[in-house]
């Protein structure tokens, strides 16, 4: 049975739809993320689901039951904020144990201790549950918000942007962190980012979204290889997909095609000039493990990655062939 | 420290191409600039504060009256202090004080906060009713005095008129009966000052994220668990300031009464600063009043500072 699913659900703030009749079904134990730029409407579906807003229309269930109407404390969730939300004047430790301390859950003060003990191990902050949480920093602010969600042991998590306002180490290594946390309670998660390696790395399916529409759903891989539409195309891959006019590259192409979108992987360089176009290297960026070529193709521009030992240089003429390259049309679809 | 002492390196080597006084004051180091900046309140506050309190503190071991300001002035050591102490009066004054004080505390605490809790909701006309509500603490201490007398009054005053709403108690006299004017003054206190305390609480409210309550909603927090758990500890350090505010001005609460009762009827609300006014500036026992002073000087000051201590605590847990 779905864990969650969304019903035509829509809701708008005054003109702006936040959310667009979404269709949503989220399997049991799925990690699933809702990837998008900002404003797009992400956390208000999360929103929806926590029962901190309501939806204007349509139905969520949540394990099968109508939680439309439901309050947030009578469903089984927990939420982890973007902005942490700890309650400042609590020690790690209570703001840890204010969840369980609900009487609706009813635990014993030692049941409590165990589980927090178990979780802050977990999220390496035993040490730091004497502290305030004011006195923590941002890494540590937001273990403790992801550790106040764990304790819980709710059927579903939500996250928003949780590891967002930390530094590029910080957040890889809790990345690896979450999916570990994820396969070992084995509960359903549902997380918030705009940023797309996070979402690669952490989903069994994403969720792409644009103005309140989820766009395309599917495993990171088929959204990566078979993108639906430009917009989705730009989502994903570094340096972002090249969108070039037909006219531009192909010789080939479908009749309503307007747009061509090129990755590294569509294109085989050549530095002898067999390929079916010409080109030269207009400068390169030395990212150590790779180098990011930028390439001059008549009037249009190209970003490729290339290995460091390719021996290019900038001004040196290249010719490309092109592989499999992804078509749009005007309206911006894949075709 | 780094700045100033770069500033005191090149000081030599500016001072020679000129001497005018934006010069002077761009090659001033840090600490004669500070000196610069609170040097006048110093100045000031030495000559009306500390000045006068130092005064006071040797009046108050003299038997001087400033209403015969040529006659020689008479040490006499601790006598004033010891009458003051000894005296059944002064006990009394300080009783219907504390009885001031602490009523209107609870009062204004009770009554400040909860409206601060309603108009925290935002509903339709909030703005419009806080703006109502303030005008009392705007008003004029002796202002408001004069018009409650009216209010007060018993065969034409409103108040006489709502009791009897109630059942036919007659004329009511809220300031001129020996058991109802303690309560009288109370009362006008607490509707001019219960704003302040509702003011300085709906800061602290605001200052709440709503997050924080959201939060607290995904966890299973009840309402009154909301209340308890984060309202409360997160105003608190705001109400506590309010009420040692209102403490502070209430024990030396003066105009207001002055105005309604003058101390009656008798002296059943003759609070300490209002005998002490009579014994300086009716009496002219100015060595005898300094030493009253000095006593509740020390008394709000030693009590505020417990109060700050609280507060600290408060907000350092």
């Amino acid at each position: 049975m779905a864990a969650v699913t969304l019903e035509n659900v829509s809701k708008s703030f005054g003109k702006i739809c936040a959310a667009d009749q979404h269709n949503l079904e989220i399997r049991q134990g799925e990690f699933f993320v809702l990837l998008g730029p900002t404003g797009v409407g992400k956390t208000t579906l999360l929103r929806m689901l926590a029962g901190l807003d309501k939806p204007d229309q349509g139905r969520i269930l949540l394990d099968g039951k109508d939680a439309s109407n439901m309050a947030p404390y009578e469903r089984d969730l927990a939420f982890v904020f973007q902005q942490y939300s700890l309650y400042p004047h609590m020690n790690v430790y209570d703001n840890l144990a204010f969840p369980l301390r609900s009487p609706i859950i009813g635990l014993s003060e030692s049941t409590i201790k165990w589980r927090i003990e178990k979780v802050a191990e977990l999220l390496k902050i035993s040490h730091k549950l004497k502290n305030k949480a004011t006195a923590l920093s941002g890494g540590e602010m937001q273990r403790v918000a992801i550790g106040r969600a764990l304790v819980r042991e709710p059927s579903v998590y939500l996250m928003d942007e949780p590891l967002s306002s930390l530094d590029a180490k910080l957040r890889a290594d809790l990345r690896i962190e979450l999916k570990r946390i994820h396969e070992e309670l084995g509960a359903t998660f549902i997380y918030v980012t705009h940023d797309q390696i996070e979402a690669m790395s952490l989903a069994d399916r994403i969720g792409i979204m644009n103005n309140g529409k989820l766009m395309q759903i599917g495993t990171p891989q088929e959204i990566y290889e078979n993108p639906n539409s430009v917009y989705v195309a730009q989502r994903l891959g570094q340096p972002a997909i090249n969108l070039l006019p037909v006219e531009a590259l192909a010789d080939q192409y479908p009749e309503s095609a307007t747009t061509i979108g090129l990755r590294t992987e569509n294109i085989q360089l050549d530095k002898s000039g067999s390929g079916a176009f010409q080109g030269m290297v207009d400068w390169i960026e030395h990212l150590g493990d790779q180098n990011r070529l930028h390439v001059k193709l008549a009037s249009e521009k190209l970003e490729i990655l290339a290995s460091p030992d390719s021996r290019l240089a900038a001004g040196d003429a290249i010719s490309l062939t092109l592989k499999d390259p992804l078509f749009f049309n005007s309206e911006g679809h894949r075709i | 420290m780094q700045d100033s002492s770069t500033i005191e390196a090149q000081a030599p080597v500016t001072q020679k191409r000129s001497r005018s006084l934006i010069n002077k004051l761009m090659n001033m180091s840090d600490r004669s600039m500070a000196w610069l900046f609170i040097g006048p309140t110093v100045v000031i506050l030495l000559l009306i504060n500390i000045f006068p309190l130092l005064w006071t503190i040797y009046l108050s071991f003299t038997n001087y009256r400033a209403n015969q300001p040529t006659r020689d002035i008479e040490w006499v050591g601790l006598r004033n202090y010891e009458r003051l102490l000894n005296s059944e009066d002064i006990w009394g004054y300080l009783q219907v004080t504390a009885h001031f004080v602490c009523w209107t505390m609870i009062l204004q605490t009770i009554i400040g906060f909860g409206l601060a809790l309603l108009l925290n909701r935002n509903f339709k006309g909030s703005s419009f009713f806080s703006t109502v509500i303030l005008i009392p603490m705007m008003l004029s201490p002796a202002v408001v005095g004069v018009f409650w007398t009216y209010l007060f009054q018993p065969q034409t005053g409103i108040m006489t008129y709502i009791i009897n709403f109630f059942g036919n108690f007659g004329p009511v006299d809220f300031i001129g009966n020996v058991d109802l004017a303690p309560w009288g003054i109370v009362l006008v206190d607490t509707w001019m000052w219960s704003p302040y305390v509702m003011l300085i609480c709906l800061a602290g409210l605001k200052s709440i994220p709503p997050s924080l309550y959201e939060a607290a909603e995904v966890d299973r927090a009840s309402t009154f668990r909301k209340f308890w758990s984060i309202t409360l500890p997160m105003v608190l350090p705001f109400l506590l300031l309010a009420v040692l505010f209102r403490f502070i001005e209430n024990f030396k609460m003066f105009d207001l009464v002055n105005e309604l009762t003058s101390g009656g009827p008798g002296s059943i609300t003759e609070l300490a600063s209002i005998n002490l006014k009579r014994e300086a500036f009716e009496k002219w026992r100015t060595g005898y009043s300094s030493a009253f002073a000095i006593i509740l000087f020390v008394t709000v000051f030693g009590a505020g500072n417990i109060f700050v201590k609280v507060l600290n605590r408060v907000k350092n847990r």
